[in-house]
């Protein structure tokens, strides 16, 4: 399988502390760091940020998968906001750390339950850079979850059947 | 019911909503199509029909809220869901007074959609299995119809009504494909054995020796491969009804044993010594002419009259023709249903050459036909193209009509001709309009049937 490229911008340089041990299982992860020029893909009535927008700008990194992190809130036209956008089967994805953070729902700030979301996030989306499609099975990490309590319900692992369609 | 099974239809004239929410339902596993318009969805709909439907409101040419009036129409127990943007909310919660299932606003919130549409396809799904079971539990208690309104179909209903309530053995007689074992049914479910069963057995599609075990049934090792014992037909049907078709097949060795056990309602399992006492109703069926067979010496005659205390004789569908258009509608309908296709009509001249073909297998071949038909239609309408008739016996008259019925089926085909025009028509046979009148009436015939 081919590498993870977890490209984050300096507002989120203290990720780089975060443990991403289930996603090192299954692939080699590197981390870079770098800046995006999110303005590029404001949409100013709503003033959130167009994440397909920003999917269709991103160059494919030679025999590499790239997900992007950032702290902005995403859409995409016909959604109020998405956690995490991927080309299926394509080369890049995008994850907003925004709604993943108890915080943003009023709640204490959690660093620990942050880490596991953010990790399943990056799982998810790497999922669907392999060609998976949302899976059945409430525990696997590839069930389509729309709301950070059901992100929280779900396991951190690719359940048996979505194991055996990732690539060797 | 698996989200594979759930089919969305999609219209909308926005490129990046058709694509983004069918790529959304699509990862989740729905089975997504969609329409860039109400025209292009109309045409699709010609094809087949959807679980779900989203509808975008406001489209250029025809909108959302006309759009699903017509695919109502088609499809009445469609569910569907208007995407409005806020602006046109107003619009959107008339088209749930309308039927429409729900509403959503763009932009969708994630969550909302996901519950929507999970809900939407547990609805239809809890409606079909709703319809299904209605559907088993009248077929199991209510009399099959015998569809048609000729002549001949309301004394066939006559007889039935009159023999059912009595326990009298019946005999159903004529061609293979005309409805027999419907005819039997509609005994048994009318009298008052319908709820113990009704068991059939088809002389003719076993030999002498397994029909006697079939019908009487045989004690362990009465045979070689008797290895339990077994009851037979005649014990099975006791409380209801016994339906032995084809009975003109019968061996002279079974003839005998049927005659006695129906005579003394009792017998013996094959191998076997004890005496079993049962209950039955007898319905015969047969498309042989036995008063030959007991001519030749191959059917007794003491069975005979055993069996032929009522009988009823069905016509073969060329001597009825009157009757086929009932039977199309009731066969589309049927085959509609089964296959999900929105097909609703038969157009004038297809109906037309199905009622001049002459139907040597009867209803049966009718049904064959209809089903045939509608798995190569596209459209809506059944068209003459879609049939395929034997045509090396069809049209001429056959030699065993009644000089009446040659009539009947003259007037008929010279008024179709016509187009149902009965100046015309009574011009051409020579008969004045008031004739043509009487004839119909007579015949049991209105237009309506025939147009
Ligand atoms: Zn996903
Ligand atoms: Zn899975």
């Amino acid at each position: 399988m081919s590498d993870l490229r977890l490209v984050i911008p300096d507002s989120l340089s203290r990720i780089t502390n975060y443990s991403f041990d289930v996603v090192s299982q299954v692939t080699k992860l590197k981390i870079l760091k770098q800046e995006i020029e999110w303005e590029l893909y404001l949409d100013p009535v709503r003033r959130q940020y167009n994440a397909l927008q920003f999917l269709n700008n991103t160059k494919a990194h030679h025999n590499s998968h790239s997900v992007y992190l950032t702290d902005r809130d995403l859409f995409i036209p016909i959604f109020t906001h998405v956690f995490g956008l991927a080309e299926f089967g394509g080369c890049s994805a995008v994850i907003s750390l925004l709604r993943l953070d108890p915080a943003f729902y009023g709640l204490p700030f959690n660093e620990n339950l942050l880490q596991q979301r953010l990790q399943k996030e990056v799982l998810h989306e790497y999922g669907h850079l392999l060609g998976l499609r949302h899976c059945i099975q409430y525990d696997c990490v590839m069930a389509s979850s729309t709301t950070a309590d059901a992100l929280d319900i779900k396991g951190m692992r690719f359940c048996e059947i979505c194991s055996r369609k990732l690539p060797v | 019911m698996t989200r594979q099974n759930v089919s969305i239809l999609i219209v909308d004239d926005e490129d990046i909503v058709r694509n983004s929410l069918s790529g959304w339902l699509e990862e989740d596993g729905y089975q997504v199509d969609t329409a860039q318009n109400a025209y292009e969805a109309l045409e699709a709909l010609n094809r087949r029909t959807w679980e779900l439907y989203f509808l975008d409101i406001k489209m250029p040419g025809m909108d959302g809220v006309e759009l699903h009036h017509k695919i109502r129409e088609v499809d009445p127990q469609a569910i569907v869901i208007m995407i409005t943007a806020y602006a046109a909310v107003d619009t959107a919660v008339r088209a749930l007074k309308d039927g429409a299932y729900d509403y959503i606003t763009k932009p969708f919130d994630p969550e909302d959609i996901s519950r929507l549409v999970h809900n939407a396809a547990r609805q239809r799904q809890l409606e079909k299995e709703n319809i299904e079971l209605k559907d088993q539990l009248e077929d199991l208690t209510r009399a099959p119809k015998i569809i048609g309104n000729s002549k001949h179909i309301h004394e066939i209903n006559d007889l039935i009504d009159t023999v059912a309530p009595t326990d009298t053995t019946v005999i159903i007689r004529g061609e293979s494909g005309t409805g027999k074992e419907l005819v039997a049914r509609a005994i048994h479910s009318k009298s008052k054995r319908k709820f113990f069963p009704m068991v059939i057995v088809n002389c003719g599609a076993l030999s002498e020796s397994l029909l006697e075990s079939e019908l009487f049934g045989h004690e362990k090792g009465a045979f070689t491969g008797a290895m339990q014992r077994r009851k037979g037909k005649l014990e099975l049907a006791d409380k209801g009804t016994l339906f032995l078709d084809e009975i003109g097949t019968l061996t002279p060795k079974t003839q005998i044993d049927l005659l006695r056990a129906i005579e003394n309602k009792e017998f013996t399992r094959l191998g076997g010594n004890e005496v079993i006492h049962t209950d039955f109703r007898l319905i015969c069926a047969t498309n042989a002419d036995l008063e030959q067979a007991i001519r030749e010496g191959t059917f007794r005659e003491d069975l005979f009259y055993r069996l032929q205390v009522y009988t009823i004789q069905l016509r073969p569908l060329r001597e009825r023709p009157e009757d086929i258009p009932d039977l199309v509608r009731f066969f589309i309908e049927r085959y509609k249903r089964a296959m999900n296709k929105p097909v609703g009509n038969i157009e004038n001249k297809a109906l037309s050459m199905l009622m001049n073909y002459q139907w040597p297998g009867n209803i049966r071949e009718l049904e064959n036909a209809i089903e045939r038909a509608m798995v190569v239609v596209k459209g809506n309408v059944l068209r003459k193209e879609h049939f395929i008739l034997n045509n090396s016996i069809r049209e001429g008259m056959p030699s065993d009509l009644s000089l009446k019925e040659i009539e009947k089926k003259h007037i008929l085909s010279v008024l179709d001709r016509f187009n149902w025009n009965i100046s015309q028509a009574a011009r051409i046979l020579g008969i004045d309009r008031v004739t043509i009148y009487k004839k119909l009436k007579e015949y049991g015939i209105s237009r309506e049937q025939h147009v």
